[in-house]
């Protein structure tokens, strides 16, 4: 196996090889030069670890593959009906791509005849100019794939894992690549079907990749039904190498606008295991942890907290207390419903959350009417009405607190709007209205301080019925 | 948390309806739902925080609290404890509604007075029991010693958040977010009514005689 590999890879190609229209043809090419002796630059890499060459003779494989693949779409494809057949099998190609245990194999297939040989043969000579070229067109390219839009953006990366495999050997355009590459990645993200070839970083010098493959089909079924999981894994690297993978960057997903490559692709991190299992444990439990600090953030007097547990705690605790509030308050609103006159509801509605100046002079007009109409004499009864219930309602607010010890409500900028609406209507309004509000301001800053027990208010409620 | 003034609940209910249909494939949607489900969250810290939902769910809880008005003064014997019930049950029902549906506590609740009212003309009250009792001492015998803390908690969490209780860990967690959020909302906006209503009652006190 590892002789073939040797004896492909040593092929040194021009980065455009494929000349002809079909790209059946064009593999053929690869094929049939894959009898070329080996390229004297590559023997240096037979100093270093087998398994490292073969890792960089795979990515200098792909990203020459690639790049010839990319820097001549035009002369490849060329008219829709050859484009789409070909399109088919480049997604072979790459799905195969990071396939690499599949190209230690005797390929079984036609296709994966073809795309082994791809892989095998062409090792481009000048890495650097294909992938300058690869990074900055990719908008063209794209046009010549019928909906393969994260083709580019795939050999881009390709180039950019390439120059890495190389160690510093050939030119790396590194910087440039990658940050065209991240910002590539970005749009097209959610279309792109990560391999571990296709890592930015030196992921493989860091060693383990694995792969799953949620849904893979081979066929041209377009839709992802059988969802089958692959999991390949390789041996462990070469310790020499010294850099490790982000854990941010360690997996890339695929959305299913590309049907065949619907799988989630993780490296293994430096000195974990690669157990498939471990692996999917990973892969789960960080992505607890990720909900888990949104959590954190959103629950107060957490950041103290370390452990999933104590942090469970503490939601459970929040969400009850917030639940709590909850009915508390209908029972407050219920209380005050009864009560209330008709008119109130008028500016009501738009009195809850002022956020704008249109909105706070609508309240205050409104406020004025409905506080004439209050005062008037011509509304005795309903004042009557009121009357007596009032000053229980002056005792149930005092004491108000949403019966949880936890200050949850001074976080909350509950009442910012309305202390800002109140003030502007004491502006407007009557003394005995003006005096009235501050009373109530007043009131609501006891309220937000107070903690008192709730037990109060029950009974207030009780007495007034 | 900054208070967005875009109006992100629009683009995220275009963005998380297609994700409904998509959550609902088995094994492919996780993949896409992960993707979507982690800018959900970004996005749902701050669409329960953006003064247009805030108005919406105060327009809202305002006219649903009116309709529960007239109805309560058809029948004046209620006590306090129903009405604030009641309440209670139209406050959540309306912040469901303002959640258009995207999560899946919002449509429990929604769907929970349907289903109780079928329930009731049913009468399969008795037979979900007996099925719940059965289950859970299935559960016991199989699993003598308890389940560890972080899963018991996990459970209550699920418990508490509305239709969430065989929902995977993570999204269950991304729930709970929502979940909160809303609460947050709800519990700012219900506060900022109540004082209003209770700041203009005893306007009447001190003018009159």
């Amino acid at each position: 196996m590892e002789n073939e590999l040797f004896m492909n890879a040593g092929v040194s190609q021009p980065p455009v090889m494929m000349t002809s229209p079909s790209s059946s043809s064009a593999m053929l090419n690869w094929v049939s030069s894959s009898t070329q002796p080996v390229d004297p630059s590559l023997s240096r890499n037979l100093s270093r670890d087998c398994l490292f060459w073969e890792k960089s003779t795979e990515q200098s494989i792909f990203d020459s593959a690639l790049s010839s693949l990319v820097s001549s779409p035009n002369s490849n494809f060329s008219g829709g009906g050859v484009a789409h057949g070909d399109n088919f099998i480049i997604r072979e190609l790459i799905g195969k791509l990071g396939n690499i245990g599949e190209i230690y194999g005797a390929p079984a297939s036609n296709g994966n005849v073809s795309s082994a040989s791809c892989y095998a043969t062409p090792m481009s000579c000048s890495p650097p100019p294909p992938r300058h070229m690869m990074v900055t067109k990719p908008p063209t390219p794209l046009a010549e794939f019928s909906g393969d839009t994260g083709f580019a953006e795939r050999a881009a990366r390709f180039s950019c894992f390439g120059s890495r495999s190389f160690n510093g050997r050939t030119n790396p355009p590194f910087p440039i690549n990658n940050n065209n590459v991240p910002v590539v990645a970005n749009e097209k993200m959610p279309r792109v079907s990560s391999t571990p070839a296709l890592k930015p970083l030196a992921g493989e010098s860091s060693g383990e990749i694995s792969r799953k493959r949620k849904t893979k089909s081979k066929q041209n079924s377009p839709s992802t039904a059988s969802p089958s999981k692959e999991v390949e894994e390789k041996e462990d690297s070469n310790p020499k190498r010294s850099k490790k993978t982000e854990a941010n960057e360690d997996k890339t997903k695929s959305v299913d606008d590309d049907p065949y490559k619907d799988y989630i692709h993780v490296r293994a991190r430096r000195g974990q295991a690669t157990d498939s299992h471990s692996l999917a444990e990973r892969v789960r439990r960080e992505k607890i942890s990720e909900r888990m600090k949104l959590l954190q953030d959103l629950v107060p007097g957490c950041n103290k907290v370390t452990g999933k547990a104590l942090m469970l705690d503490e939601i459970i605790n929040y969400v009850q207390s917030l639940q709590r509030q909850v009915e508390f308050l209908s029972m407050k609103l219920s209380s005050v419903n009864t009560r209330l006159d008709f008119n109130m509801d008028a500016f009501m509605s738009k009195d809850i959350f002022p956020s704008s100046n249109n909105l706070m002079h609508q309240q205050v007009l409104q406020l004025d009417s409905s506080a004439e109409t209050l005062l008037s004499d011509h509304h005795h009864n309903t004042n009557l009405q009121l009357n007596p219930k009032i000053s229980s309602n002056n005792y149930i607010m005092t004491p108000l607190e949403p019966s949880e010890t936890r200050s949850f409500v001074s976080h909350l900028p509950t009442l910012a709007h309305f202390t800002d609406s109140i003030s502007q209507y004491s502006t407007f309004s009557e003394d005995d209205l003006h005096s009235i509000i501050h009373m109530g301001f007043a009131q609501n800053r006891i309220h937000e301080l107070n903690q008192g027990p709730s037990n109060q208010v029950p009974s207030n409620m009780k007495a007034e019925l | 948390m900054v208070n967005s003034n875009l109006f992100p609940s629009i683009e995220a209910t275009g963005g998380e309806s297609s994700t409904e249909s998509r959550r609902k494939k088995p094994r492919i949607s996780e993949t896409e739902a992960e993707i979507e489900a982690r800018r959900i969250n970004e996005e749902s810290l701050k669409r329960w925080k953006t003064n247009r939902v805030q108005q919406i769910y105060a327009s809202k809880l305002v006219e649903a609290l009116r309709r529960v008005r007239q109805r309560s003064t058809n029948e004046p014997d209620k006590v306090v404890s129903v009405a604030a019930r009641e309440i209670r049950e139209t406050a959540d029902r309306v912040l469901a509604a303002s959640a258009k549906g995207t999560t899946r506590w919002s449509r429990a609740i929604l769907a929970s007075r349907v289903r109780a009212k079928l329930k009731k003309h049913k009468k399969a009250a008795k037979k979900s029991a007996g099925n719940c009792k059965s289950r859970k001492a299935a559960a016991t015998e199989t699993n003598r010693i308890k389940l560890p803390a972080v899963d018991r908690k996990l459970k209550f969490l699920g418990r508490l958040v509305p239709g969430c209780r065989k929902v995977s860990v993570p999204n269950l967690l991304d729930e709970a977010t929502d979940y909160i959020a809303a609460l947050e909302m709800q519990v700012r906006a219900m506060e900022a009514l109540a004082e209003l209503l209770t700041a203009a009652a005893p306007r009447t006190t001190l003018t009159g005689p």
